[in-house]
């Protein structure tokens, strides 16, 4: 993952509306710089230079000064007119995306991100794409507002429930660049982390077509733990029995546990498969009722998967 | 002269009863200075404790949800009980009517009536820390602030209440 912790200013742009954002952005921030220096510089000088001289000194009658009030009237306005066209190239820009472009549905949900991909396949919290072709992001929530913000693209867009927002933006160069959510949505907003992995061309086709394949010859146990992260479980249930947003899943196979109405239930496959599907059916005590269903995100050999992969943690 | 008989600040009372029922608006205006630097140092602190947590990228002072309500708090406390009434309410009663030469505001009843209902909804905002930390930020936005099950009506309630007191 790109390392974008260690820089105190932006870092290095990734995508091919980066330039011209960070050629705005670098022009308001050095003339506000500019004007911020002559402006308060002037107001200190003035202050020293013209200070009450003595007890009897009066002050001059100064109406005003038609050239230096023309002066910075126009010289602000033109510079405020330059940002606004300026901006707004760059906004339609960065919101038509090009007709060819490679379409993903993108979904935000309490706290994953979900891609689906023409082709068919689906990924959690890793956005894989071609380098070099435009990428058209469509996107939606399934309950809150949430917000696709890729800092080395200069992207972001709020993604909201019951209607779909675009962006788009083609990365030119291989590598992987991070994804986070920059709307709060609640308990583990800050870990609603992902990547955007962008793959040459031809990565990019191997890619897509061990996709369609995933899971064969895997041991159930073996790509239930790969889904265990690539599905996002990990970001509420750990596995090493301390809890989190929702309860660890060490050694919680075959035995009782007490749900917030007070009854009980035991852990067995179909208790697991409910809480994957209604995850609101039977909560554990002590949990609060905030896990998203995976019905559509999960298909029954993953679902399986992750079962033997819960049975498996002793 | 009338004027030996009047009360001025040498012969004033000083005891909480000359405060709480006071229509001065001087000690008006010392009573809402008061009462928001009081806030100013809670959020203070809050906005401290989120810093505390900050310090290390994986922090372990507070819970991701106390963090939540940390930020939260700190936000909504700032903003109605801090920023929106310190100026007018504090220094536009002790500093505005001496500014226009007048002898106190128009409504000294009524100016002593809006530090209370300032009180009485800065109390709902705090009865909600106790009632459940809201933890939807300050804005309360929707659709966020409907699904959460923290008290967001008792905050909401307060800031509702807190709009009343328009400061004379």
């Amino acid at each position: 993952m790109m390392d974008t912790t260690g820089t105190l200013f932006l870092p290095p742009g990734q995508s091919t509306i980066a330039p011209e954002v960070d050629a705005l952005f670098n022009f308001i921030l050095y003339a506000g710089t500019i004007f911020f220096v002559i402006v308060v510089g002037v107001m200190i000088y003035f202050a020293v230079k013209y200070r009450r001289q003595g007890a009897d000194a009066v002050t001059p009658d100064i109406a005003h000064n038609t050239r230096l009030e023309i002066l910075w009237t126009v010289i602000p306005t033109l510079l405020v007119i330059v940002v606004f066209f300026w901006g707004f190239r760059i906004f339609l820009k960065m919101h038509v995306p090009p007709k060819d472009a490679f379409e993903v549905k993108v979904t935000g949900q309490k706290w994953f991100w979900s891609f689906d991909y023409p082709n068919g396949g689906n990924g959690v919290n890793e956005l894989v794409v071609p380098a070099g072709k435009p990428v058209k992001l469509l996107m939606s929530s399934k309950d809150v507002i949430h917000s696709f913000y890729v800092p080395d693209f200069r992207i972001k867009m709020d993604v909201l429930p019951n209607r779909y927002t675009v962006t788009w933006f083609d990365a030119p160069n291989p590598g992987q660049y991070n994804l986070f959510c920059s709307e709060y949505c609640g308990t583990s907003h800050s870990k609603m982390i992902g990547t955007v992995k962008v793959l040459g061309e031809r990565e990019f086709a191997v890619w897509q077509e061990s996709s369609s394949s995933a899971g064969v010859g895997m041991a159930p146990e073996a790509y239930g733990e790969q889904l265990y992260t690539a599905r996002a479980c990990v970001t509420c249930h750990k596995v090493d029995g301390t809890q989190s947003t929702g309860p660890s899943w060490k050694g919680i196979f075959g035995h009782t546990v007490k749900l917030t109405d007070g009854s009980q239930t035991a852990v067995d496959e179909n208790y697991l498969r409910e809480s994957v599907l209604i995850p609101g059916a039977k909560v554990v005590a002590g949990y609060q009722n905030v896990m998203p269903t995976y019905q559509g995100i999960l298909n029954s050999k993953q679902i399986d998967a992750l079962v033997a992969y819960i049975k498996s943690l002793k | 002269m009338q004027s030996q008989t009047s009360t001025n600040y040498l012969n004033s009372p000083t005891g909480w009863k000359s405060w709480l029922f006071t229509l001065d608006h001087k000690r008006i205006g010392i009573m809402y200075l008061a009462a928001i630097m009081t806030f100013f140092v809670v959020g203070g602190v809050l906005a401290l404790i989120i810093r505390l947590q900050l310090l290390s990228p994986h922090g372990t002072l507070v819970s991701a949800n106390t963090y939540n309500q940390l930020f939260t708090l700190h936000g909504a406390i700032m903003i109605f009980l801090f920023i929106i009434p310190s100026i007018p309410a504090s220094l536009g009663n002790f500093v505005l009517p001496q500014m226009l030469g007048a002898k106190d505001v128009a409504f000294p009843r009524l100016n002593l009536a809006s530090w209370y209902i300032y009180v009485f909804g800065a109390l709902f905002a705090l009865y909600s820390i106790v009632a459940g930390a809201v933890d939807t930020g300050w804005t309360f936005y929707t659709p966020y602030s409907t699904t959460t099950n923290t008290s967001v009506v008792s905050m909401t309630l307060g800031v509702f209440i807190l709009g009343f007191y328009s400061p004379a």
